[in-house]
């Protein structure tokens, strides 16, 4: 069936390129064919030597010098120690195809839909993914590497399928499958919430949201009030989507560009865990609005309200113990059950509101530049707990099912961007320089010393706790050189604590067609299973090249 | 004594006549307009710039002009186009000299409120608005400064709105073709001082927020560029475009700083105050009227627009692959000398040449900080369906940097003019609305 997709698509590029050199047409059909591949190259942070993963078994006394593969060996206390690999491995090398068409049948009326295929080599550092199942005899290293590749790295998709009604001259509609960006600023994806994103194939801010972001099926409406430059959006997501698409793609589940695997293991042996994912029920139903407008031609604002589910992380909720063995070796529940050892761990996507206000102001020149303020409340954000038994409770009606004891906490978060372009005449005598600086807080302002001691960032990582403050900062310079062929881009993050990334990219423009990118990330991190810290073995090389018609 | 009184007598009102007559003839050539005259659209040309002299230098029409031929020419044409004809072997058509008047309501709003504006020197405060009084039409009939033909030229008809399709061409000497682009343009040229469109004089949501000019434009093709859209608008007062951008990539509007002066749009070689001849306002430049002068310039081209013409509007095909292919006639100019007010603008000066006719800028020489010659911008009109009813149709755009051998050639597909847009359009939201 994917076979025969991908020929009729491929036909499709065949018929019809005649149309895409378009003045504006009824009909349009663009796309390109896309090669995007990269090595690992440790770079300047860890002064060009690699990291290789090392484990070492633990016994009751403590960490030993005798060294465990954590992948194969899940029932017993080996603790992985560093994460890495050794210079030189494949970081990606995928093959893409996307098709845009476009129909006006008549004025008011326009229909829009994006196909992607992808197909992608396999990857031996998805061997560390932690994917939910893994199947009693397999080799899991194999099983893992499988898994990603079948489930993450080709891919066959009808993206993108709308259509844009005008029913009135204050009324429209867009009504399909779509993504829908709210909030002002790029980075951070405060305001940015309806739709989940796939970071699995490639570090989340090197790549486009538009490219990253799962397009859900979404009735939109607009009404413009145009006598005062004011709008409002109303949205609402039925649930039509495939389940695990409504949220964010967990970063265990693969092992590239994923989290590693914790320094601090769950104490349980875990047989399966359950995503419960939303979708396709009434109550998982999400809706939102935003109001836009203008308060001078200086300033733009908008309020924004988004009923919705936490995309991400998956949260440990609660889980099943396994029953005890009998004599003959068989679960025998009446023997109570074995308290370090989970049959299956449910995970859940808890539901929550966001409301926030974005607004920006032009300020003249010389001053020249755009400020963006931005801020979301999350008044019911659920955070995680240390995955061991302190933290748990036991169901009153189901003796082997535990709940975590996971706590509903505000988080307010705010954002500043600054955007000047500048001619600094001796770095670029014809185009100016894009200098974009944006910082964000984070502030949980209701959270106690306990909530710290027990509560983390991210399940799993029993050394990562949640704080009452977090930051981040973005530099990036951008322009170009030789009538725009040759664009160069600079981009450095902070994150606290203590990690950055530094990514450096060129984009060629080789005539109308063609397209090349070289693109160089180094991450840093002062603590390994810390923030960036977490993708500190990942230093990167990435060339992309593409076709476009 | 009598007879000598009688003699004298005869004499003085012999020479007062001739005086009269003399004078006359130099108000004439001068521009006839002051308070009080009523131009028509007969005598629009001479009335508010001056008649071209086409019996000095005549150039018949049909010669074609070329570097081996520019000599005998060079008395009517700028001195500069010399290494067009000569080094990148342009060459000119010639036609006959036709005039030109704008729409029956350009007129009728300079009639009513011409000599009503006044203009103050702001010297270095170049954020600071220096005209007052204007309404609409053409402020300064006549004029006799450069400031006042660069407020001519701000105000000069070009319809109240406008649609356009066309091309960019990125052209190396060397190299020729490298890139092109399609891209949509429309705008409402004057939301405030119409004449020709209802309402007038001003659409009032524009007017109370003091902006004189919205456009909307994107990018049709290549692939990557597809969809991106601006918003933008320019203030009455001399302060920065405002504007928003939608970003495909992005899937986001987002607020645009066009704060830099100086930049080049889009990677061409054009800056943002290339478009049309000079799209920044006159208080951020000095003027300097140094000549009225009789020239050959493309205002009735004849050049063949339409996408399948882009190719036959530049000689693509033919080295250095950006020459144009059009009809110049003998027109009457001011050429006027530009300096920057604005600190570190990449041109130290610029010669801009203004058709007395239409006011509107058809070629302009840059020259950068060592006051070498850099770029030449030069724009080819034909003529208008119904000048009663309508502006000069802008026919194509080159800009050439002599310095690195390079061009952008802008050849049009199609463009409306006065077609009524609905100002509703121009809005933020509407560009949200057709972002993909």
């Amino acid at each position: 069936m994917k076979r025969f997709f991908i020929l009729t698509i491929l036909l499709s590029v065949m018929v019809f390129p005649a149309l895409a050199d378009a003045q504006e047409k009824e009909f349009e059909l663009n796309g390109y064919v896309q090669l995007q591949g990269g090595i690992f190259a440790p770079l300047t942070s860890n002064l060009f030597q690699d990291y290789d993963s090392t484990a070492y078994y633990h016994n009751s006394l403590g960490e030993t010098d005798i060294s465990c593969d954590p992948v194969n060996t899940p029932n017993k206390p080996c603790y992985p120690h560093s994460h890495g690999a050794r210079a030189g491995k494949p970081s990606m090398l995928r093959g893409t195809l996307q098709l845009m068409a476009e129909w006006r049948p008549e004025e008011r009326i326009l229909i829009h839909a994006v196909v992607r295929g992808v197909y992608s080599l396999k990857l031996d550092f998805d061997d560390y993914a932690q994917i939910p199942y893994f199947p009693e005899g397999e080799d899991r290293r194999t099983y893992a590497k499988n898994y990603v590749w079948n489930n993450y790295y080709t891919e066959v998709d009808l993206r993108e399928f709308y259509v844009d009604i005008e029913a009135t001259n204050w009324l429209s509609f867009r009504l399909g499958r779509q993504q829908v960006v709210w909030g002002d600023i790029n980075s951070y994806r405060l305001l940015d919430v309806i739709n989940p994103i796939d970071n699995t194939w490639h570090f989340g801010p090197l790549e486009s949201f538009e490219d990253t972001r799962f397009p859900l099926w979404i009735a939109k409406a607009m009404f413009e009030m145009k006598s005062i430059d004011h709008s409002l959006e109303l949205l609402w997501v039925p649930g039509f989507d495939r389940d695990h698409e409504t949220v964010n793609v967990p970063l265990t589940f693969v092992g590239t560009w994923g989290l590693p695997l914790s320094d601090t293991p769950s104490p349980f042996v875990i047989d399966k865990k359950e995503f419960m994912y939303p979708g396709n029920a009434f109550e998982d139903m999400r809706a939102g609005l935003r109001w836009r407008g203008h308060i001078s031609p200086q300033s733009t604002y908008s309020l924004i309200y988004y009923y919705t589910h936490m995309m991400s992380p998956p949260i440990p909720l609660y889980f099943d113990l396994k029953p005890k063995l009998n004599a003959e070796g068989k679960e025998d529940a009446s023997l109570g059950y074995d308290s370090d050892h989970m049959e299956k761990l449910f995970l859940g996507f808890p539901r929550q509101h966001i409301a926030g206000f974005a607004i920006d102001y032009a300020f003249e020149s010389p001053i020249g530049l755009v400020a963006k303020l931005e801020a979301s409340v999350e008044p019911d954000r659920t955070f995680p707990t240390k995955s061991t038994m302190d933290y748990t409770d036991q169901d009153p009606n189901l003796p082997q099912r535990y709940h975590f004891k996971v706590k509903k906490m505000p988080v307010i978060n705010y954002a500043v961007q600054l955007i000047r372009p500048t001619m600094i005449r001796w770095l670029n005598p014809t185009q100016n320089i894009i200098l974009v600086l944006q910082g964000s807080h984070s502030v949980m302002p209701t959270i106690t010393d306990t909530d710290e001691s027990y509560l983390l960032q991210i399940p799993g990582f029993n050394n990562y706790p949640i704080k009452m403050h977090s930051w981040k900062l973005v530099f990036l310079a951008a322009t170009s050189y030789l009538h725009g062929m040759i664009a160069p881009r600079l981009v450095v993050a902070y994150v606290d604590p203590k990690s950055a990334f530094i990514s450096g990219q060129v984009d060629f423009r080789l005539g109308r067609h063609w397209r090349l990118r070289l693109q160089v990330t180094d991450f840093f991190g002062s603590d390994q299973y810390k923030a960036l810290g977490l993708f500190r073995d990942r230093d990167e090389v990435n060339v992309r090249i593409r076709y476009q018609f | 004594m009598l007879k000598l009184m009688k003699v004298k007598k005869s004499h003085l009102v012999t020479v007062t006549v001739l005086a009269m007559l003399l004078a006359c003839t130099v108000v004439f050539a001068d521009g006839g307009w002051k308070k009080g005259v009523k131009l028509t659209s007969e005598n629009w040309g001479e009335m508010v710039g001056f008649k071209p002299d086409l019996t000095t230098n005549p150039v018949p029409k049909g010669k074609v002009i070329k570097g081996s031929n520019f000599d005998k020419y060079k008395a009517v044409l700028p001195e500069s186009i010399s290494v067009l004809l000569k080094k990148y072997k342009m060459k000119i058509w010639t036609r006959d000299y036709e005039a030109i008047h704008p729409s029956t309501g350009y007129i009728e709003a300079t009639n009513k409120y011409a000599g009503q504006a006044k203009l103050t020197d702001v010297g270095k405060d170049f954020r600071k608005s220096s005209i007052s009084g204007y309404t609409a039409g053409l402020p300064f009939p006549n004029p006799k400064t450069g400031t006042e033909v660069a407020w001519n030229y701000q105000y000069s008809y070009n319809g109240d709105d406008g649609d356009l399709y066309y091309a960019v061409y990125w052209i190396s000497a060397s190299k020729g073709v490298e890139h092109f682009e399609e891209w949509r343009w429309y705008y409402i040229m004057r939301t405030i001082n119409r004449t020709d469109l209802e309402p007038k004089p001003a659409i009032p949501k524009f007017e109370k927020k003091g902006l004189q000019y919205t456009s909307i434009t994107y990018c049709l093709s290549p692939y990557d560029k597809k969809g991106f859209g601006a918003l933008y608008s320019r203030s009455k007062k001399p302060l920065d475009q405002q504007g928003h951008v939608y970003i495909p990539s992005m899937k986001r509007v987002q607020r645009n700083s066009f704060g830099t002066r100086g930049d080049t749009w889009n990677g061409t070689d054009m800056l943002y105050e290339d478009v049309r001849g000079f799209m920044g306002y006159p208080e951020w430049m000095n003027w300097k009227l140094v000549g009225k002068k009789t020239l050959l310039m493309p205002m009735h081209a004849d050049i063949a627009i339409g996408k399948e013409n882009a190719k036959k509007t530049f000689a693509m095909d033919k080295w250095p692959h950006w020459n144009p292919k059009m009809k110049w006639e003998l027109r009457p100019m001011y050429v006027v000398e530009v300096t920057p007010k604005l600190p570190d603008y990449p041109y130290s000066k610029m010669l801009m040449y203004y058709d007395a006719e239409t006011f509107l800028i058809t070629y302009k020489e840059s020259y950068d900080k060592k006051g070498q010659l850099w770029k030449l911008v030069l724009t080819g009109y034909n003529a208008s369906d119904d000048m009663d009813e309508g502006p000069p149709i802008y026919g194509m755009n080159l800009v050439i940097d002599l310095q690195s051998e390079h061009a952008t050639a802008f050849p049009v597909y199609t463009l409306k003019m006065n077609s009524g847009l609905d100002p509703d359009e121009f809005t933020e939201s509407n560009l949200r609305k057709r972002g993909r």
